[in-house]
């Protein structure tokens, strides 16, 4: 058998799956701490103040980062589920269920820099604006996903009824995404982009890729932990869970 | 008011939130293994 396609198959298995997140996990969650520690001291004393917002321009560095994470999440979300609902693999169950909450905080995070951002720049904390709405939007699908799993006994109808209301709630994310052209909005368009030139000055743009760089690590070692305890919260009768968990004091 | 009263209150919220993320299943996790530790002991015979 191909090699990675045997990787997937043995990380699959429960039991083995636990020893992965155990051991990816940590590594995970120190790089994404050293690069929030560089990227927030960049964000907060590196750089110099934008000529016409100020100061307020560096809540932009963690709202951005958690605005991209918001919708990557998602799309992570609705893959997993897809994949679990078609193939029934435990393991998307688990990692689509445990990206809900982690999803669902960097969308608050999202809001809440933006609602802050938007005091001193718009003069308002909210505005139904279409960019902003779809964002609040994003937030209830996520936590409609969180109380669906929570609300059904039988673990994986559980996740395969959150599961497709994630398949679902995949509509809001091009609305997210594409709201600023499609619209007249008071949201600004983009200003950093992937392929191409940005519109942010390089001098002032690492601080915000390395904290791009950090929540995605975070998202992984979060969503590690999670599924972790969802898998061993369904397992907690099998042999290698008592073996391993057995003597915890 | 000074704009950095704006970026402390982001930053405040973005550090709990991330807190709560990185506490939460941390304990959820050791709640769930004291209680299979626990489940074991008390079927143990004396």
């Amino acid at each position: 058998m191909n090699k990675i396609i045997l990787w997937f198959n043995q990380t699959g298995s429960p039991a083995r799956f636990d020893v992965f997140a155990t051991r990816w996990a940590k590594p995970s969650f120190i790089l994404a701490f050293l690069l929030l520690a560089i990227g927030i001291y960049g964000a907060l004393l590196s750089v110099p103040a934008d000529y016409k917002q100020g100061e307020s321009f560096r809540i932009l560095y963690i709202h951005v980062p958690a605005a991209w994470m918001s919708l990557s999440i998602f799309v992570i979300m609705a893959l997993q589920s897809a994949i679990a609902l078609v193939w029934r693999i435990k393991v998307c169950e688990l990692i689509a269920m445990a990206s809900a909450p982690v999803g669902a905080m960097f969308t608050a995070v999202t809001l809440i820099s933006g609602a802050v951002w938007g005091k001193p720049t718009w003069g308002t904390w909210w505005t139904w604006d279409p960019r902003l709405t779809s964002e609040l939007v994003l937030l209830f699908l996520y936590l409609g996903v969180m109380g669906l799993y929570s609300a059904i006994d039988d673990r994986r109808a559980a996740a395969r009824a959150a599961g497709f209301l994630a398949i679902i709630g995949m509509v809001n994310v091009p609305i997210v995404h594409f709201a600023v052209t499609w619209w007249n909005t008071l949201h600004q368009g983009e200003t950093i982009r992937l392929i191409g030139p940005s519109k942010m000055d390089s001098s002032m743009l690492w601080p915000l890729l390395t904290l791009v760089v950090a929540t995605k690590l975070w998202y992984i070692g979060s969503v590690l932990v999670r599924a972790r305890v969802l898998n061993l919260q369904q397992e907690t009768q099998k042999q290698w869970a008592i073996e391993r968990y057995g003597d915890t004091p | 008011m000074s704009h950095w009263y704006y970026v402390a209150l982001a930053y405040g919220a973005f550090t709990l939130l991330l807190c709560w993320d990185f506490a939460m299943p941390r304990l959820a996790l050791k709640k769930t293994a004291r209680a299979l530790a626990l489940r074991l002991r008390r079927k143990k015979p004396l």
